[in-house]
């Protein structure tokens, strides 16, 4: 019992904060608020500590519901950082709309734990409650300017199709309970590739567990709300929801695809290649379109959904391969340059009067805001995979993986896609730096250095991923090695 | 054990039948009355007035939802305090810990002002002002 209790002292931390966020709020004075982002990101801090100093364990506990080894460890440590940054970017565009509560960070931390919880979980019900944990803080993280119409149309977009996404997810899971009689994810995969289960059934609950994190990670053909609710959502927030959501969804479907389904891989495969195809598809080719730069950091998100698609491909192709790890790796390079960009554009909402996140409000921001654009080109390189970015050599052993697994056709078109996505991002860059805009936004004279923290932590992220990966991609193997192994 | 289902059947079959006896007669057997006060609803002999379609005050719905949340919650304390002795200190430290959880919730619905009935006070969201949203198109 007392052991139960300590594998999860990381997720009672960040609890605990976010119950005293909720407590301690309503008793400050509006000016008092400004600290309450540091007890956020102290806590996600400490927790990530007590988490890394577990990281060489390896038990399940509260009766085989949570396992904590060293992919649980990876993405704790990925989540908890993801929020921290999150905290970091949030403050003064929050205090700027006056919506700086504490009930913003304790939403965050809430999400936070429910993500670290889809992450650690080996159990369905264990599983589906950290998920349930995440989704209901993030539908209200996305609403969060309640009075701001774009934010509650964002919100309500994001909840009626995520409960959706759940209902799927449910019934797929209940199909895989009433199939083989147990919740553990270890003992349903033994039960099916035992043999003896209908196929028929099994079938219809792959499928609905497809549908299910197709919508969750917003892939094709479910992924109409993602581009509403991240243009919609405050921008910090939504920085927060195209990368922790996604990143807690791929540690679910990892483990659901490689534990419970691997047998099945003739299945779901054919299933996924369809499915990332039109993802890639949808992503690349309708960004080009958007002028409003969330828009077009949505649908990027979409195509980068499409090609991590292609890694879980790859992985459950070919036993042993490093599909799954290129995944991890990629989802690293993936949080801090995706959150980077959505900062900037918080930079620019905060500095800028009367900024929309549009094309015509970057134009010629290189000469007035050198240090923004300068961080916003790193970002675009890195989203776009040009070395010596994270983003290049995430989509270098992506594409390495689908290769070794047989799919070279796969991994041609993926990077056509990622050719034609060169297009949107570059032009971001010579929308800074190449035109001149007549109308000049007015400078608000606000500065923040923990947005500016946050972004030179992002920055620094981008460029030593790509230039030292070895140390994450080393335990993003590790992290898989172990996860299969036990 | 083989069930012996066919009573059931056949008493099924007579509610429906006797049920749909009684509609039958008194549709064709009964009186027809087509008159202003026909449609209206029923209350005891007393003369309804006013409109149904009135808009109840959000705060009904909040307090009915604080109720059932608390209520449910007070089901786990029940199923604790039925086995205390077996719980033990740990059960004990646990309910502590859940309790807690509920007395912050408690505290934070009370200092936002949702448990107040009269006007509403909104101390907390003084800087929280829909004039926000003027200000965000400006």
């Amino acid at each position: 019992m007392q052991h139960d209790a300590l594998a999860i002292v990381p997720e009672l931390m960040l609890i605990a904060t976010a119950l005293v966020l909720l407590l301690i709020d309503p008793m400050l004075p509006p000016e008092g608020r400004r600290g309450l982002s540091w007890l956020g990101i102290f806590s996600c801090i400490t927790a990530a500590i007590s988490v890394w100093l577990s990281r060489d364990e390896q038990f399940t506990t509260f009766n085989h519901g949570i396992a904590l080894d060293k992919f649980a460890v990876f993405f704790m440590i990925l989540l908890l950082g993801v929020a921290g940054l999150a905290m970091l970017l949030s403050e003064k565009h929050l205090n700027l709309r006056r919506r700086l509560l504490g009930d913003y960070y304790a939403l965050i931390l809430l999400a936070t734990v429910g993500m670290m919880v889809m992450a650690s979980a080996i159990d369905l019900a264990t599983f589906f409650v950290g998920l349930e944990l995440m989704a209901l803080s993030s539908y209200l993280l996305a609403g969060f300017f309640r009075y701001d119409e774009p934010s509650v149309e964002a919100a309500l977009k994001y909840f009626l199709t995520g409960s959706f996404a759940s209902a799927f997810l449910l019934l797929g899971m209940t199909l895989l309970y009433g199939l083989t009689g147990s919740t553990n994810f270890k003992e349903i995969g033994d039960a099916i590739n035992g043999g003896g289960v209908a196929g028929g059934v099994l079938v219809v609950a792959i499928v609905l567990l497809i549908g299910g994190f197709a919508f969750k990670v917003a892939a094709a053909p479910f992924h109409s709300w993602a581009p509403d609710v991240y243009q919609g959502a405050p921008t910090p927030a939504a920085a927060f929801l195209t990368v922790g959501p996604k990143i807690a969804a791929f540690a679910a479907i990892i483990k659901f695809f490689s534990i419970i389904l691997a047998g099945e891989h003739t299945t779901w495969v054919p299933l996924l290649i369809i499915i990332s195809l039109a993802t890639m598809l949808v992503g690349a080719t309708l960004a080009l379109l958007q002028r409003n730069l969330k828009r077009m950091l949505a649908y990027s998100s979409i195509a980068h959904v499409g090609y991590l698609l292609l890694a879980v491909i790859a992985g459950g192709q070919k036993t042993g391969s490093f599909g799954y790890s290129a995944i991890l790796f990629y989802l690293a390079a993936y949080a801090v340059m995706n959150m980077g960009a959505f900062g900037v554009l918080v930079y620019m909402a905060n500095s800028a009067k009367g900024f929309r996140d549009t094309l015509d409000d970057v134009t010629g921001i290189g000469r007035r805001y050198p240090w923004a654009a300068g961080i916003m080109t790193v970002f675009m390189l890195s989203l776009a995979g040009i070395p010596p970015t994270a983003g290049f050599l995430a989509k270098f052993y992506l594409f390495a993986a689908v290769v070794d697994s047989g799919y070279a056709w796969l991994a041609v078109i993926g990077v056509l896609f990622s050719v034609v996505s060169a297009y949107y991002y570059l032009r971001v860059i010579v929308y800074m730096y190449m035109r001149e805009s007549e109308a000049v936004l007015e400078p608000t004279g606000e500065g923040s250095w923990d947005l500016n923290l946050g972004l030179g932590l992002a920055v620094a992220g981008v460029i030593l991923i790509g230039i030292l990966p070895s140390q994450i991609l080393g335990a993003a193997q590790d992290a898989m090695v172990k996860l299969l192994g036990f | 054990m083989e069930a012996v289902l066919w009573p059931l059947l056949v008493y099924f079959a007579a509610a429906l039948a006797l049920v749909s006896a009684i509609l039958t007669l008194s549709y064709l057997l009964g009186q027809r009355h087509r008159d202003a006060e026909t449609g209206k609803p029923y209350e005891s002999g007393i003369v309804s007035t006013g409109s149904a379609r009135v808009r109840f005050d959000v705060k009904f719905y909040q307090n009915a939802m604080f109720f059932v949340i608390f209520d449910l919650e007070a089901v786990f304390i029940f199923a604790w305090a039925l086995a205390v002795r077996q719980a033990g200190w740990t059960g004990y430290a646990e309910i502590v810990i859940f309790i807690g959880v509920l007395g912050s919730a408690l505290a934070y619905l009370w200092r936002q002002g949702q448990l107040d009935w009269g006007p509403r006070r909104r101390r907390r969201l003084a800087m929280d002002i829909p004039k926000e949203n003027d200000r965000l198109r400006g």
